[in-house]
C-alpha cells in the first residue's frame, strides 16, 4: 500500500519519472498517487520511485 | 569583414554568375551573423512523425545554437520548446523517449509536456514565486509530409507557407517515407563551412568526376538528364537510374530513379527505388559542419540491394567530404574573392546563395 506525506513532498517528480502509471503531480505540484496498490509488475519501478524520493515523502507498506 | 560594404556590387555580380564572397565561408564574424539571422529563424528537420506518435513522446535536437525538445502532449498536440530550464538553464530533456513530464535532472524543476512549470522543489518557501507564469520558451513546429520540422523562432511563418510548394512537389515526385523503415543514422564530420557541404549537394556537375564509381555511376548525371528546379526556399533534383544494383532484375529505364527535395537552409529529403534519406547540415564552427543522415528502406526492398545502395550513398558522402575539405583552404586563402558559377548546371547553388545573402543582409531578418 502506497502513501505520501504531502507536507514533505516538494514536487521533485522522481516518482513520476520512475513509475509514470502509478504517480502523477497535482495542480499544486504535489504527488498524486494514481494506484495505491500497484500491479505486481510495477513493483520494481515503485520501489525505485519510493527510494529515489529526495525528501522521503513516499512509503510502501505490505497490505495487511 | 568587407563584403557588406560592397553590397550592391556583390548583389549585381551574383546576378551575372558570380558567387557569394569567399570571406563568408571563412570569417567567424559571418558565422555569428548566420547563426543569428539564418539558423535562429529557419525551419529545419528534426525527426520522423512516427517518433512523436503517442502522448509523451519527445525528441531533442539542437537547431543552430538553440537546444530544442519537441513533444506530443497529453491532448495530442505537437509542441516545441527551448530545451532549457528556467532555473539554472540546464536541459529539461535528453535524447528521445516517452515521458509524462519533463524533469530537469539538475534541481528537479518539472514541466508538463505543454511546457508549463508543474513543480519546483522548495518553491513554497520562495516569496513571489509565481509558478503559473513560468513556461518553457516556445519554438515553432510544423509537419512536411511524414517529417517534423522546427524553427527556433516562435513567431515564424508556418512551415507550409515557408516551404511552398513543397507538399505538391513531394506528391508529384513521390517523395514519401510513410511505412518506410528507419535503418540507421549516420554522421559525417566535415572540416568545411556548412555552406560548402550544402552547396555541393545542390549540384551534380561534380558527380561524373568525384562520384564516378558511386552516385555518378548509379544515376544518369548528364546535364540533359539531371533535372534541377528551384523555388524560393525549396529546390528539387530528379535523375534516372543509369546502373541498377547488380541483382536488380528490372531494366534501369523501368525504375523511378532519384528524387530529392531541399528546404533552405540545410535540409535534404531523398528517395529512390530502394533507399531514402533525410539529412541536415549542422554548422559546428566557421570552418566545420556535421552532416547527419537518417536512412530508410523502401517497404519490401531486397536486403542485399538495400545494403549495396546504402553503401553507395555512404561512399558518395565520404567523397563529398574530401572535396569540400579541399575547398576550405581555397576559401581561406583570400586570393579568389568570388568564384564563378556554372549557372545552368548549378542553378540551385545560385538559389541557395541568393537566399543566404538576403538572410544575412535583410533588415527584416536582423535580430
Amino acid at each position: 500500500m502506497l502513501s505520501a506525506d504531502l507536507d514533505k513532498c516538494q514536487g521533485y517528480a522522481n516518482c513520476m519519472v520512475n513509475a509514470p502509471d502509478v504517480f502523477d503531480l497535482d495542480d499544486d505540484g504535489k504527488v498524486d498517487i494514481l494506484e495505491p496498490t500497484p500491479d505486481p509488475g510495477e513493483m520494481d519501478a515503485v520501489r525505485e520511485a519510493v527510494s529515489s524520493c529526495p525528501v522521503r515523502a513516499l512509503s510502501l507498506r505490505d497490505t495487511p | 569583414m568587407t563584403a557588406t560594404t560592397n553590397h550592391d556590387h556583390i548583389e549585381q555580380s551574383m546576378q551575372s554568375g558570380w558567387q557569394l564572397p569567399a570571406e563568408l565561408y571563412a570569417d567567424p564574424t559571418y558565422y555569428a551573423l548566420e547563426r543569428a539571422r539564418i539558423f535562429d529563424h529557419a525551419w529545419q528537420y528534426v525527426c520522423r512523425a512516427d517518433q512523436l506518435q503517442n502522448a509523451g513522446d519527445f525528441v531533442t535536437t539542437t537547431l543552430g545554437d538553440t537546444p530544442v525538445v519537441i513533444t506530443r502532449d497529453r491532448e495530442g498536440a505537437l509542441r516545441g520548446h527551448v530545451n532549457v530550464c528556467l532555473h539554472r538553464l540546464h536541459p529539461v530533456a535528453e535524447g528521445a523517449g516517452c515521458k509524462k513530464i519533463l524533469q530537469c535532472r539538475y534541481h528537479g524543476w518539472t514541466y508538463g509536456l505543454d511546457g508549463a512549470l508543474k513543480s519546483a522543489p522548495r518553491s513554497q518557501q520562495e516569496p513571489d514565486f509565481d509558478k503559473s507564469s513560468m513556461k518553457l520558451r516556445n519554438v515553432s513546429v510544423g509537419m512536411l509530409g511524414d517529417l517534423v520540422f522546427a524553427n527556433p523562432d516562435p513567431d515564424a511563418a508556418p512551415l507550409l507557407e515557408y516551404a511552398a510548394p513543397a507538399p505538391d512537389l513531394l506528391e508529384k515526385l513521390e517523395i514519401g517515407l510513410d511505412k518506410w523503415e528507419h535503418t540507421g543514422t549516420f554522421a559525417y564530420d566535415v572540416p568545411a563551412n556548412w555552406k560548402l557541404f550544402t552547396e555541393n549537394a545542390l549540384e551534380c556537375y561534380h558527380c561524373a568526376l568525384v562520384h564516378n564509381t558511386t552516385y555518378g555511376n548509379a544515376f544518369d548525371t548528364d546535364s540533359e538528364s539531371y533535372i534541377c528546379d528551384n523555388y524560393e526556399h525549396v529546390a528539387t533534383q530528379v535523375a534516372p537510374v543509369a546502373h541498377a544494383p547488380s541483382s536488380e532484375g528490372r531494366p534501369a529505364d523501368s525504375l523511378a530513379g532519384f528524387r530529392m527535395l531541399f528546404v533552405w537552409p540545410s535540409t535534404f529529403v531523398s528517395v529512390d527505388d530502394y533507399a531514402g534519406t533525410v539529412a541536415r547540415v549542422q554548422p559546428t564552427g566557421p570552418q566545420s559542419c556535421r552532416f547527419v543522415v537518417d536512412t530508410f528502406a523502401r517497404p519490401g526492398v531486397d536486403k542485399a540491394i538495400l545494403d549495396e545502395w546504402l553503401s553507395m550513398y555512404d561512399a558518395t558522402f565520404a567523397e563529398d567530404k574530401i572535396v569540400v575539405a579541399g575547398q576550405q583552404a581555397g576559401y581561406n586563402s583570400g586570393r579568389v574573392a568570388q568564384g564563378r558559377l556554372m549557372t545552368t548546371s548549378e542553378s540551385s547553388i545560385a538559389m541557395f546563395q541568393r537566399r543566404t545573402w538576403r538572410a544575412i543582409h535583410s533588415e527584416a531578418e536582423r535580430t
